[in-house]
């Protein structure tokens, strides 16, 4: 029975959605090895986001800028309007002449995000259409950041900008399926989408899991089948993808995520034969830089609405090539402007004139989260995600777990009276039940603050 | 200031306060039946050991018939000054007309909502009973001076409405963007092609 | 040595006081006497290590450490401490459903911060004991908290002292470190207020309680020692014991209008918010997990959604339908009883009268027969067996996740079948060979439960190979089977063909009439396209419902509809 109406549940999640992408939508929802969807997503966009969207990719192309200490007028423009509407940046900005001296502006963390969020949320906002992305807890304490989806919306031009940057020719738009998402983990959401942006061209999030999949070869076929253009993941997912020898090959591979080192890069490099893009990108900031074509050590910033500054300590710039805290200011999420907000994550800066052509300045050595890699003796690989996951569900406050050289995992806790003993037993049999109940897990609760910026995952394991 | 009779004390004389007392005043005419205000607070003042009132205050007390509460308040204060210990120990003069005349009363009977607050809640009721010793520079025996008025201070309604104001507006908004982001958690994001 | 005797005595003179601490609370509660720990060794072993003192709702024990009293400087507050143990029995939480109740308003308030809400419901309840026992009671609980001030810098702890402060008169700094800010004297103001106006319903203020504190959870960084110390009843359930009534959700039926004034907006707030997330009056079952590892209780989610479903089928549950037999047996015979001239000639039993003597004295040894059969005893019956096929398909919600109306009317009318004496077979179905069934016709609630409660998602193809099997090789004489499937209009995929390439048709039609007890569709659909009116002619039952709730209307329909018992 072939329905041509747009079903209406799908009609709230895609707006835009037209009857001529039905098809290619039923295809990817239908096709004997889809995943196990467990959940529907759309895009959100209504006509004003997609001409909001377009706008803004049409800018992201002519209006590239090369800035250096200080921001551009943009950007600069932008804060000096969220002064009046945002009491962050009022109290933040108040006697100061952002022109002539940024470097006095207070910078702005990611406990202030938590806890001083209705400071930063311009007053008024209209939270009607406000969405949630889940972020994909690869840090011990991802912050939920609220946004809007026409900014959710301009991830794609960025991401095809960092793409075609890279040498990707083909275009995603159309009728065809333009990225499908791989994760690995134990559970997640999956869905299958069109985007309204790329003329109803199909996206997929997936979970290689086999729990998430009718028969073991569904995964490899199902992604053979629907031919996606690019695949986007991170180190972790990609490594799976590879160990699991699909087949598949797409024009590009985008990492995100997990910082990419050397060894992986190569490794997926001679697996696909095709662009592997890195792209440095948070889910309270959005895209931040991609990795360029000709040293992918380096990041160009990416959008054309952000500032972003290396800074020491005490929240001085430092020089060019001096490695320090990154900052973000500016953005298009109408709910989280930033005002130099430090990711966590340090690099430097390099202001240089680029062989790729790429004339936004970039970031150099970044030191984003590191793939960790824990496995079982015999050999399974458990992701980091799925620790976190177990971790945060129970009243504690900071975590690192840390695997030794000889398989034996130490959980270290901060955790008051509220983790009951009995609590903390569910707590370790499941970290245990995790690698197959192979390997023991200690916990250690030091009852003291472990610093935000302390390491939630370490991995003593030889590769 | 000097010791006063006791909270306790003050509770209870207000507790006892005649319901003719919380009923409509009297506007000066014949056919009503209630008390005239302006007659009981004459009462109080001259067995108070203080001079009668002038026909200006009582233009004034009648002149502030709209303000909201106000009239309620001076009953109250003339009941809870009306007792044996208030007739023995005579405040220093002036100052029971100085609180009847305030314009802190004033103020008071716009903070709360209705007058039988001033009955009915238990903080409020000390409130009122604190103030009135505190008007006429006593302290509630077995406190001392600076407790009573820290305690007062807490109790203030005044104070009190501007705190919560302001508490309010700071959780307001709060509430507001959790409560947004909560709903739209449960629900669902807007779809993006990677991860972070 | 001297030592030894030094704690003994304490311990005498705190048993002592145990009587007349529960007596505080009412003179009829009687509550084991608490286990007294010397050693901070023992009290660990009763899983006391971070508080001084702990209860145990599932056994009514409070265990306290006196290692710990002592080291507190405690000794001398017997009544304090215990009246505070027995309030947490007598008053709040006093049983396992209320603690799990508070725990559902509070996680409602604290969004994202759901696995605090023990700790927040452990403060909110002292709150609420701790101003009864001082204010009715004249209890120094000021002083213990006196006792153990200092060094705390932590918001949370601050403000909850503050709000004593004012709640009992008590000069500033004397629990609080130094002046309070603003706004969590503003807060504690609130705090106050709620714990005074809601000292008689006390689960209703504890959401309000919990969306004061949010804000400093959203701050806090740090676990509060201060608090640590006393988390007494953090986990008072035994880890099993899952207390019924948790499913339900609590309306927020308080009128705003019995509140005083700067109570009504927050008070407001959370209410609305609980209508926007479910406009049902019954927790979703994540919800409900939620609350159930929040108390310590750690069951899977499968488990979880097994009770969730059986929780919410009780107040449906019918006696399943069972075909009348003809009543077969003689009248038994029960006994004998005395014949008198008076009675009926026929009744009289010679052959029973002359077993008893063989002189034959009306009155004396004449008896009559009496039988068993009564009148007004229902007919024998047979209960009618029940296979049950629930479309897990990917327009199916999971189960598990959020309220699925298929799965309770599985769950109703399956425990109902078990109810009155059938089997049930019970086949979970999604794409080709995606299914999971019970093994054959079992009275096993769990294992049924459990299938009824998994989640496919994927695609439909109705699993043709278990009907064929069930009825192609059916005994004669077997108890009748009502063939029941709850599906949409994927339910036609029945008529496909099978693995070995039957008919599906055929095997449909065969089925219905090998289980002798009927079959029916319920079906999410909007009109009959022309495989259902096939189906209807083969003599399938095919109920529609537009929507999910609907089908529990025609969960209790089913059973008058096809089977009409009369009673006798």
């Amino acid at each position: 029975m072939l329905n041509t109406d747009i079903p209406k549940a799908l009609i709230e999640r895609v707006p835009l959605m037209k009857k001529e992408w039905l098809t290619l939508y039923r295809i990817m929802g239908e096709h004997p090895h889809a995943p196990k969807w467990n959940t529907e997503c759309g895009d959100r966009i209504f006509e004003s986001d997609l001409e909001f969207v377009r706008e803004y990719a049409g800018k992201l192309e002519q209006k590239r800028v090369e800035f250096r200490e200080s921001p551009q007028e943009s950007v600069l423009c932008r804060c000096e309007e969220l002064k009046h509407r945002s009491q962050w940046f009022e109290s933040k900005l108040s006697g100061i002449n952002i022109r002539n001296d940024w470097h006095r502006v207070p910078v702005m963390t990611r406990s202030h995000m938590q806890s001083k969020l209705e400071w930063i949320v311009p007053s008024d906002a209209d939270l009607s259409r406000l969405v949630v992305n889940p972020t994909s807890g690869t840090t011990g304490h991802p912050i939920p950041a609220p946004n809007h989806p026409s900014a959710v919306g301009c991830y794609d031009p960025l991401i095809q900008y960092a793409l075609k940057m890279n040498g990707l020719a083909t275009s995603c738009s159309g009728n065809k399926v333009a990225a499908i998402q791989v994760c690995s983990q134990q559970k997640t959401i999956v869905y299958h989408t069109v985007h309204s942006y790329l003329d109803g061209a199909g996206f997929a999030k997936i979970n290689l899991e086999k729990n998430s999949w009718r028969t073991g070869e569904s995964s490899a076929l199902y992604i053979n089948d629907m031919k996606p253009v690019f695949l986007s993941g991170d180190p972790h997912s990609f490594l799976d993808y590879i160990n699991r020898g699909i087949e598949y090959r797409p024009e590009a591979v985008l990492s995100t995520a997990i910082s990419m080192e050397r060894i992986v890069r190569d490794k997926l490099q001679s697996y696909f034969k095709c662009p592997v893009v890195d792209m440095y990108s948070l889910n309270e900031t959005g895209p931040i830089a991609y990795s360029c074509p000709h040293d992918p050590a380096k990041f160009h910033i990416l959008p054309h609405d952000i500032f972003v500054e290396v800074l020491s300590v005490s929240g001085e710039p430092v020089p060019e090539g001096e490695r320090g805290e990154i900052a973000v200011t500016g953005g298009r999420n109408p709910y989280l402007p930033l005002l130099r907000y430090l990711t966590g994550d340090t690099a430097s800066m390099s202001f240089k004139k680029c062989s790729c052509g790429e004339i936004s300045p970039a970031l150099v050595n970044l030191e984003g989260r590191k793939l960790v890699l824990f496995r079982t003796k015999s050999g399974k690989i458990v992701n980091s995600i799925d620790i976190s996951g177990i971790v945060r569900s129970f009243p504690v406050y900071t975590f690192t777990f840390i695997q030794r050289s000889d398989y034996r995992c130490t959980l270290k806790i901060s955790a008051g009276g509220e983790l009951t003993s009995r609590s903390a037993i569910f707590m370790k049999e499941r970290i245990e039940s995790l690698f197959d109940n192979e390997i023991k897990v200690e916990i250690e609760n030091e009852n003291i603050l472990l610093k935000d910026k302390s390491i939630p995952f370490i991995c003593e394991l030889e590769l | 200031m000097k010791e006063g009779p006791s909270i306790e004390y003050m509770l209870d004389r207000l507790a006892a306060i005649p319901a003719v007392f919380m009923k409509e005043f009297s506007s000066g005419g014949d056919i009503d039946s209630g008390i005239i205000l302006h007659a009981l607070v004459n009462d109080l003042l001259l067995d108070t050991g203080e001079s009668p009132l002038t026909s200006d205050e009582i233009k004034s007390i009648e002149g502030l018939r709209n303000k909201k509460n106000y009239h309620r308040l001076v009953a109250i204060l003339c009941h809870l000054y009306h007792d044996q210990f208030f007739i023995e120990n005579r405040p220093e003069t002036g100052l029971v007309r100085k609180i009847i005349f305030s314009q802190k009363l004033q103020i008071l009977g716009e903070a709360v909502d209705n007058e039988e607050i001033f009955i009915s809640d238990p903080d409020r009721r000390e409130e009122l009973c604190r103030l009135a010793l505190m008007a006429v520079n006593l302290y509630p025996r077995g406190e001392d001076e600076n407790r009573s008025k820290e305690r007062l201070a807490t109790l203030d309604s005044i104070e009190r409405k501007k705190i919560l104001d302001k508490t309010r507006q700071a959780q307001q908004r709060a509430r507001e963007i959790r409560e947004a982001m909560l709903r739209k958690e449960a629900e669902e994001a807007a779809s993006k092609m990677s991860r972070e | 040595m001297a030592e030894i005797t030094a704690v003994e005595k304490i311990k005498d003179k705190w048993l002592s006081s145990w009587e007349s601490a529960v007596s505080l609370w009412s003179p009829y509660v009687q509550l084991r006497q608490p286990l007294l720990c010397e050693t901070e060794k023992e009290a660990a072993k009763e899983g006391l290590t971070s508080s001084f003192a702990m209860i145990r709702l599932t056994d009514y024990s409070v265990v306290v450490s006196m290692a710990k009293i002592k080291k507190l400087g405690l000794e001398d507050f017997p009544m304090e401490i215990l009246g505070h143990e027995a309030g947490h029995h007598v008053y709040c939480p006093a049983d396992l459903t209320d603690l799990g109740r508070v725990i559902g308003r509070i996680q409602a308030s604290i969004p994202g911060y759901e696995k605090h809400a023990p700790m927040i419901a452990n403060l909110y309840e002292d709150l609420l004991i701790n101003d009864r026992l001082f204010r009715e009671h004249h209890l120094k609980m000021d002083r213990v908290y006196e006792k153990m001030k200092g060094g705390s810098t932590d918001k949370l702890w601050n403000f909850y002292m503050r709000t004593y402060e004012i709640l009992w008169a008590l000069p500033a700094k004397t629990l609080t470190e130094k002046p309070v800010e603003i706004e969590i004297e503003g807060d504690a103001i609130l705090a106050s207020r709620i714990a005074r106006n809601f000292a008689r319903e006390w689960i209703r203020g504890s959401g309000e309680f919990a969306s004061i504190c949010y804000r400093y959870l959203l701050e806090s960084g740090e676990p509060g020692k201060k608090v640590d110390i006393w988390l007494d009843a953090i986990e008072p359930g035994d880890g099993e014991t899952v207390p019924p009534g948790l499913v339900q959700a609590d309306g927020d039926d308080s009128a705003p209008e019995s509140l005083p004034d700067e109570l009504k907006d927050s008070a407001d707030k959370p209410g609305d918010r609980n209508r926007s997330r479910s406009r049902s009056s019954y927790r979703e079952p994540f919800q409900y997990g939620q609350i159930l590892r929040a108390m310590g209780i750690d069951l899977t989610e499968q488990e979880i959604a097994a009770r969730y479903y059986r929780e919410r089928a009780i107040p449906y549950l019918i006696k399943f339908p069972s075909v009348e037999m003809p009543e077969s047996e003689e009248p038994l015979p029960e006994g004998v009883k005395e014949w008198e001239a008076g009675d009926a000639f026929e009744n009289l039993s010679l052959f029973d009268s002359l077993l008893r003597s063989p002189v034959l004295i009306p009155g004396y040894t004449t008896v009559e027969r009496i039988t068993g059969t009564s009148k007004g005893k229902e007919p024998a019956t047979e209960p009618v067996d029940l296979d049950i096929y629930i479309d897990s398909s990917g327009s199916m919600p999971d189960p598990a996740v959020n309220t699925s109306y298929l799965t309770l009317a599985g769950a109703v009318i399956c425990l109902s079948a078990l109810r009155g004496g059938s089997k049930v077979q019970a086949t979970l179905w999604s794409g080709t060979n995606e299914f999971i069934k019970t093994d054959g016709f079992v009275r096993n609630e769990k294992e049924i439960l459990a299938i009824l409660t998994g989640f496919f998602g994927g695609s439909t193809a109705f699993p043709i190979h278990v009907m064929r099997e069930t009825y192609m090789k059916r005994k004669t004489g077997s108890r009748k089977v009502h063939i029941l499937v709850i599906s949409d209009d994927g339910v036609t995929t029945m008529f496909d063909k099978d693995e070995k390439g039957n008919d599906g048709r055929d095997i449909a039609i065969a089925a219905l009439r090998e289980c002798g007890g009927g079959g029916t569709f319920a079906l999410n659909i909007y009109d009959m396209n022309d495989e259902l009116k096939m189906a209807e002619k083969m003599g399938w039952d095919i109920y529609p419902v537009t929507d999910w709730e609907e089908l529990m209307k025609f969960s209790r329909e089913f059973v008058k509809k096809h089977y009409g018992r009369k009673r006798v």
